[in-house]
């Protein structure tokens, strides 16, 4: 569904080294992502929301290298490149939706962004929505959902983002019990090349090709 | 009803008094203004000369805040400055100088004399003082900081998580900053364009010495005012009632409008 | 200057006095008291404070114990604020009609000697504008200020300008006459009619018009007359013209020292 992508290529390689400053201290990192679908675990605190925001380019490495797919996109130094270039769709934890758009036109944000025009991008916005189950909800704003509604919108707009590499932080975390397997399903079925999904629960390291464990 | 009655006596008593202090002398104007002249006195061509002069002195300044606040605002709230404290300082300086001695700085600075002001004379014969965009580079002076500082304070308040987001959506600083950024603190940016448009609107001291005072080109309201408390003190009072009304009723439609969200 | 802005801790300033009658008696004690002491409040015209400095000096020459408390600010200003209760000892007001309002209220006037002040072209120093007379405030290319008619200064430079029948452009009408001196003194303005004791006071360079300088006295119509009163006391009330000595206020060399002219009409 998403427009930028190959089929036949595989996953899309990950690789960080190096170290990454926290508030209060250094973190180091020796991470290689290589598998379609690899789960992050891990107890609090020890870096996994860092590690997403790394590779989404939204913190700096201190020192060493982080590479998606070969290419280096980060090199503590002179090389780093931002965020809005880096091809990576993101489900925050904290769902960070546009509180002025309509949910609608939260999922067809990143859209627009690949240049669609409006009535394109929210009606594939819209199918995005139906799939997460929140047809009914969406010419209305954030500010009107509940919590869970705002995570599925949320997830929507990540899998509408056209990106190779897709970031998940918690995405089920407060979603009900009864969507839980049908959006973990779909999550599992997106055609990014990558998907990289920090979890807590062990049922969702269960459906991952590989599982990284951060300590 | 109840529940301002329920308010702690030791804030309530404070609470009132401070309205008496704003509301007082309102009163004392209104009591004093002429009614039943007040419409010949404002239809006199110097006050309908001076309202337009303000109308457009005020509107300009409060375009150009928008203007160059913004982006100000957003490089104060986001970007980390070699010595932020001096730098906010700075900005928030013609806040709390003597408007007077912000057209005296004014002057040094953009007169004919002035650092930079002998230069644009001698350059591209350029004159501020004593023209209009004179009276809306003052205004604009004094009432960048209003704006600045309620733009920043939203910007600082909502953190960089919504610009994070429309980052990892594929747009681009610019992008990010027209779509999702200006439109998610909309109410602030209208608080302060009231702001600053109300301060532009009455400001005196700063136009009246750096852009001095003619009819049709730098007089505005409140230096027709001034004027007119020298030889008709009543006609100065129904030029103030008229100041605020107008700028009551902006600020009322600027509050319903962008304010309540 | 400093000193004169913040009087009026004195209690003789704005007290408001909606029926006046019955408080004039309790003033003239309190002024009576005041006088006592030795402080003596002046309000004058804005245009008298270049001679403040040298009266001053003059007042304690001749053994006064303390200099005058000034209070300057324009004519109109000062009038309105005897009105509403100050009660200055001496009032020098540059427009002599509205001195009569206050009559009432416990002044005369005192009608010997006259000082008046005259008004003069003054330009930006080194006349970078060319500006060779009174008709030259009638170009478009120069900047030309002036006083506000709503001000004395203003209002004569308005006669002037209808007497001779010259043409005024100005690019500003400043509240006062100080305000405008200052802008001529800095260079942001090339013209303007000052009154002669600000052009001496400043340095301001000035040009000759026979029209301004040649005719003397009341006749010339740039001269503004100096209007003095001063609070009576008991035993010259009712009397129109008391033999109240102003040079006990005003000695008369430093104003002629400044550039008033004493004597006129």
């Amino acid at each position: 569904m998403s427009p930028l992508r190959s089929p036949t290529a595989g996953p899309a390689r990950i690789e960080v080294r190096g170290l990454v400053r926290r508030d209060d201290f250094t973190l180091p990192l020796d991470v290689a992502i290589g598998d379609e679908r690899t789960a992050v675990i891990g107890p609090n605190g020890v870096g996994k929301t860092t590690l997403l925001r790394l590779i989404a380019g939204l913190e700096r490495l201190e020192s060493g290298q982080l590479t998606i797919d070969g290419r280096v996109v980060d090199d503590a130094g002179s090389v780093f490149t931002a965020a809005h270039q880096r091809s990576v769709a993101v489900a925050f934890q904290d769902h960070r939706l546009f509180g002025h758009l309509r949910v609608v036109d939260n999922v067809a944000y990143p859209l627009r962004r690949a240049g669609l025009n409006r009535n394109t991008a929210r009606a594939r916005a819209a199918g995005y929505l139906a799939a997460v189950g929140l047809s009914e909800v969406a010419m209305v704003r954030p500010a009107q959902l509940s919590g869970g509604q705002r995570q599925r919108a949320s997830i929507a707009r990540a899998l509408a983002t056209p990106a190779q590499v897709l970031l998940l932080d918690e995405p089920l975390a407060s979603v009900d019990d009864q969507s839980r397997e049908a959006l973990r399903d779909l999550l599992i079925s997106t055609d990014h090349r990558t998907v990289v999904w920090v979890t807590h629960d062990p049922n969702d390291a269960e459906y991952a090709n590989s599982t990284l464990t951060l300590s | 009803m109840t529940r301002l009655l329920r308010a702690p006596v030791p804030l309530l008593v404070p609470a009132m008094l401070a309205v008496a202090l704003l509301v007082v002398p309102l009163v004392g104007l209104l009591q004093r203004a002429p009614w039943s002249s007040l419409v010949s006195r404002l239809v006199d061509d110097a006050v309908l000369e001076a309202t337009r002069v303000s109308l457009i002195v005020s509107f300009s300044a409060a375009g150009l805040c928008l203007l160059l606040g913004l982006p100000l605002a957003w490089v104060l709230a986001r970007v980390d400055l070699p010595f932020p404290r001096l730098v906010r300082a700075v900005v928030l300086l013609p806040m709390v100088l003597p408007p007077v001695v912000a057209g005296a700085a004014l002057l040094f600075a953009l007169g004919r004399r002035g650092l930079v002001g002998q230069w644009l004379d001698s350059w591209f014969s350029v004159t501020l003082p004593f023209t209009t965009a004179g009276t809306i580079l003052a205004a604009t002076f004094v009432a960048l900081p209003f704006f600045v500082t309620t733009v920043e304070s939203a910007l600082v308040a909502q953190g960089r998580d919504l610009e994070e987001a429309a980052a990892v959506n594929a747009a681009g600083p610019m992008t990010a900053f027209a779509t999702v950024t200006v439109p998610s603190i909309r109410g602030a940016i209208g608080a302060g364009l009231a702001l600053s448009w109300a301060r532009a609107l009455g400001e005196f001291g700063a136009t009246i010495t750096f852009a001095g005072s003619l009819g049709g080109r730098t007089r505005t309201l409140p230096l027709q005012t001034f004027l007119a408390l020298e030889s008709d003190p009543e006609s100065a009072v129904a030029i103030s009632v008229l100041l605020l009304a107008v700028s009551l009723g902006v600020l009322v439609a600027l509050r319903g409008r962008w304010l309540t969200r | 200057m400093a000193r004169a802005m913040h009087q009026g801790h004195k209690g003789r300033q704005a007290r408001k006095t909606h029926s006046i009658m019955p408080l004039i008696a309790l003033i003239w004690a309190l002024g009576a008291c005041s006088s006592d002491d030795g402080e003596t409040l002046i309000f004058a015209a804005s245009s008298l404070a270049a001679a403040t400095d040298s009266i001053d000096a003059a007042l304690q020459a001749e053994g006064s114990a303390s200099p005058p408390e000034w209070v300057l600010a324009g004519s109109s200003r000062l009038i309105a604020q005897v009105r509403d209760g100050a009660r200055p000892d001496v009032i020098v007001a540059a427009d002599t009609a509205q001195l009569d309002e206050i009559l009432g209220l416990g002044y005369v006037v005192v009608d010997e000697p006259r000082i008046a002040n005259r008004l003069v072209l003054a330009v930006a120093d080194g006349n970078p504008a060319q500006i060779n007379s009174l008709d030259d405030l009638g170009l478009d290319a120069p900047l030309i200020g002036l006083c506000a008619p709503e001000v004395p200064c203003g209002a004569t430079a308005l006669r002037v300008a209808g007497e001779f029948g010259v043409t005024l452009r100005p690019d500003t009408d400043e509240p006062n006459v100080r305000a405008l001196a200052h802008k001529l003194a800095n260079g942001e303005l090339d013209a303007g009619l000052v009154y002669a004791t600000d052009a001496l006071s400043l340095g301001l360079q000035t040009i000759s018009d026979a029209r301004l300088d040649g005719a003397d006295g009341c006749a010339n119509p740039a001269v503004t007359s100096y209007g003095i009163a001063a609070l009576a006391s008991p035993s010259e009330v009712g009397e129109p013209h008391p033999a109240t000595p102003v040079d006990r206020y005003l000695p008369l060399e430093p104003l002629q020292q400044a550039g008033f002219e004493l004597g006129l009409c």
